[in-house]
């Protein structure tokens, strides 16, 4: 009940008063014949569509929305990499997800992994994978990042890269602080229609939490100690 | 031809009676002076007439027509008051304009001249002009509108009295350029008089008197002389004022029911005068023994 | 005796058409400073809604045309409410005209004002647009410039329903107490069940909203003259 007052009831009062206010401000100038005050609107509307045709021609916007064609797309392809995942094929990792290379060293035929801050569960998910052509002493961290899709937005590029690096002999991942990123989305449509339309259609976000994987490549000599259990072999 | 017949018409604000049972018809082409005192029922009958306000009971016809939410007695129709208004965009010219797309029968040069007369600015505003240039714009803007029942509720109102010479004048001329019935109330029906044809006296919701301007005056008669010898005379017909002074009465009977003739009179030494228009509505008004003194005695 | 004039009801609500969008036009001033008011000053973030993935949260500020259409329609039917006062019927009978010519007339600019009010929205929404694409050039997302026909139908058709009901309901004030009272009981009923029925109407398509609304303004633009032919008016 209190939720429509505000929604309703103030809105139409401030509407209301800011009306009356205006109508008693206008019986004092003078000014406003209705020639001019059509003049007046008529500019406002110039104004808008010139606004219209600098955003239409100028402002390009660099992120794209997918359509929802698009999204059924990518949603396929996305199922069957989980499936590739499950197989433990590593196949489906191209070179179109790459994102980062870390060549490490190390000394001796063991490697423990030491996974860190990764509270808020599964930001990425680790594998390893034996190599022949890698020399001994050597790994090399491959950071794959595949669609990531929230509200039709392909955020792939802004979620944040781990820190991969070697200390005392150990392999350390590191997940970075959280980040924070704003977006400004212009949509013409009536939310509270789409808002109570969403609940029953299909939800527009896709989220899956294979989408960010790390790839650890070691010699085939090399043991991989991996006391939290987080690094799965792939092949 | 009637142009307007009503037809025992009441019209009653919640408990109080506006109009009672009236009854009359209105020639075509006359120049009717609708008088009454304050609160009489003037406004009523023509806000009835205007198409504004419904009857509570019987008929009114206007050009044969209910004249109730009618567009076609509307727009042969006008009625000016003093609360005549138009939008506060609108400068005199403008309102001008404006009656001129309205009415079929406008005549603009007529009221350019007009206003030039009576020295209104054009680019004023209606509602910035004081009461009597309002008053006089509204008689201009009612007059140029030649619509076939003109009704000016009291147009002259807050006029000053050169002005208001000039446009009894101007009243008079415009209905002959252009016969058309114009009802007028107003109350000054001294300076009036000279236009009327006809009156039509309200009182209390009725209608009391309907007639031709000479007759009217007739209705009533002053009678002055001694005493004793009206004594007799007053006893037996009716009699609307009465004064004594040493001996001497003065009094105002009804002309139809004094069955003597004027020498006779004349020879009992009573002096007999006639009234003025205004004066016999003022005694075919004025309440039962009303006197203005009493309430200060 | 002259001949009277005859002169169809036809041609005098065209007259008082002409005449009354000319002369109202101050409402749709009001309605560009309201605008500008809220959708571009007050309304600085738009609604937002948020996301949480692992160590990125994400943040989307959406700017739609609620806003713009609530302010114009709270305005419908605010400045249909002003058409009804007495100043602005009195000023009717200053030329020729009837209650009904007048109240076809009113709906007639009500109709019109509803137009322009639409083009004004959207006038606002693209200098909206423009404010935030100059103010953060980088996280801009255009989802979709053009609006589509069936949301600018369904704007104009919320706006004239408004318009609708502020005339009725301001008609309905002034006309014989007989009528007032059904009148506004009826229009209560109607608003307690479209609010109870809110979301399911929600869920129909853009044009069934729109038919709905304009069915229902036109039922309300009929018993707006209805009452109007019924209804006494006075100077006093």
């Amino acid at each position: 009940m209190k939720a429509t007052f505000f929604l309703f009831f103030m809105p139409l009062l401030l509407v209301a008063a800011i009306f009356l206010l205006l109508s008693k401000l206008s019986k004092k100038i003078k000014i406003w014949t209705p020639e001019r005050i059509m003049i007046g609107i008529t500019s406002y509307l110039v104004l808008g569509l010139t606004a219209f045709l600098y955003i239409s021609f100028f402002a390009e916007s660099k992120i794209q929305a997918l359509s929802p064609s698009e999204m059924k797309q990518l949603e396929k392809k996305l199922e069957q990499i989980q499936k590739y995942d499950l197989e433990n094929d590593s196949s489906y990792l191209t070179e179109d997800y790459k994102k980062k290379t870390w060549a490490l060293k190390y000394e001796g035929d063991t490697l423990p992994v030491i996974v860190n801050g990764d509270d808020s569960g599964s930001n990425y998910i680790i594998r390893m994978r034996y190599k022949d052509n890698i020399d001994s002493g050597q790994a090399i961290v491959t950071y794959y990042q595949l669609p990531v899709i929230i509200d039709g937005i392909d955020l792939s590029d802004k979620i944040p890269l781990p820190n991969v690096y070697m200390e005392h002999n150990e392999l350390f991942i590191e997940s970075l602080s959280e980040q924070q990123v704003n977006y400004d989305r212009i949509k013409p449509t009536l939310s509270i229609l789409d808002f109570n339309r969403d609940v029953e259609q299909e939800p527009y976000a896709m989220d899956y939490p294979y989408s960010n994987v790390l790839i650890i490549d070691i010699p085939r000599s090399t043991v991989l100690e991996d006391s939290q259990g987080l690094v799965q072999y792939i092949r | 031809m009637n142009i307007i017949q009503c037809e025992d018409l009441s019209k009653s604000f919640g408990r109080r009676n506006a109009l009672q049972h009236v009854t009359c018809a209105i020639d075509a082409e006359k120049i009717i002076g609708i008088i009454g005192r304050n609160g009489a029922g003037k406004s009523t009958i023509l806000n009835i007439i205007a198409g504004y306000i419904k009857p509570t009971s019987g008929s009114c016809k206007v050009f044969n027509e209910n004249p109730f939410n009618n567009i076609q007695t509307a727009a042969n129709m006008i009625f000016i008051d003093d609360r005549l208004s138009f939008s506060d965009y609108l400068s005199l010219e403008d309102i001008l304009k404006f009656g001129a797309d309205f009415y079929p029968n406008w005549q603009s040069e007529l009221a350019y001249r007009m206003l030039d007369y009576a020295g209104l600015d054009l680019t004023a505003k209606h509602q910035q002009l004081s009461k009597g240039q309002l008053a006089t714009f509204n008689l201009v803007y009612g007059l140029v509108s030649r619509c076939a029942l003109t009704i000016l509720d009291e147009p002259m109102n807050g006029m000053d009295e050169a002005i208001r010479t000039d446009f009894y004048r101007a009243i008079l001329k415009e209905y002959l350029a252009f016969p058309r019935t114009i009802l007028i109330t107003s109350h000054h029906l001294q300076e009036m008089e000279s236009i009327l044809e006809e009156i039509l006296l309200i009182d209390k919701g009725s209608v009391i008197a309907h007639a031709p301007l000479d007759e009217f005056k007739e209705q009533l008669i002053s009678l002055s002389g001694p005493s004793d010898a009206l004594a007799d005379l007053l006893s037996e017909t009716e009699v609307y004022a009465q004064t004594i002074m040493a001996g001497m009465t003065s009094a105002i009977v009804d002309t139809s029911k004094l069955f003597v003739s004027e020498d006779l009179l004349r020879s009992k030494g009573i002096n007999i005068s006639h009234l003025t228009a205004s004066e016999v509505c003022k005694y075919l008004t004025s309440k039962e023994g009303s006197d203005i003194d009493a309430i200060f005695d | 005796m002259q001949s009277l004039t005859n002169i169809s009801l036809k041609t005098i609500v065209k007259k008082q058409v002409k005449w009354k969008a000319k002369l109202y036009i101050s409402a749709l001033s009001s309605l560009v400073i309201l605008q500008i008011i809220f959708g571009i000053l007050l309304s600085s973030s738009g609604s937002t809604s948020g996301y949480g993935r692992g160590n990125l949260s994400v943040k989307f500020s959406i700017y739609s045309l609620d806003m713009f259409l609530i302010v114009s329609a709270f305005w419908a039917f605010i400045v249909a409410i002003l058409f009804t006062t007495k100043a602005y019927r009195i000023d009717d009978l200053s030329v020729i005209s009837s209650r009904t010519s007048s109240a076809i007339a009113n709906i007639f600019v009500m109709i019109i004002y509803s137009f322009i009010a639409v083009i004004i929205m959207i006038s606002t929404f693209y200098l909206k647009v423009l404010e935030i694409l100059l103010a953060e050039k980088q996280s801009f997302i255009i989802e979709n410039l053009f609006i589509s026909p069936s949301i600018l139908l369904l704007c104009f058709s919320s706006i004239c329903l408004f318009g609708a009901i502020g005339l009725l309901l301001g008609t309905s004030f002034k006309g014989p107490t007989l009528i007032k009272v059904p009148i506004i009981l009826l229009l209560l009923i109607f608003i307690s069940l479209v609010s109870i029925n809110l979301n399911s109407l929600m869920m129909l398509p853009n044009l069934i909203i729109s038919v709905i609304y304009l069915f229902v303004s036109v039922l309300c633009f009929c018993l707006t003259i209805w009452i109007a032919d019924k209804s006494e008016v006075s100077r006093k």
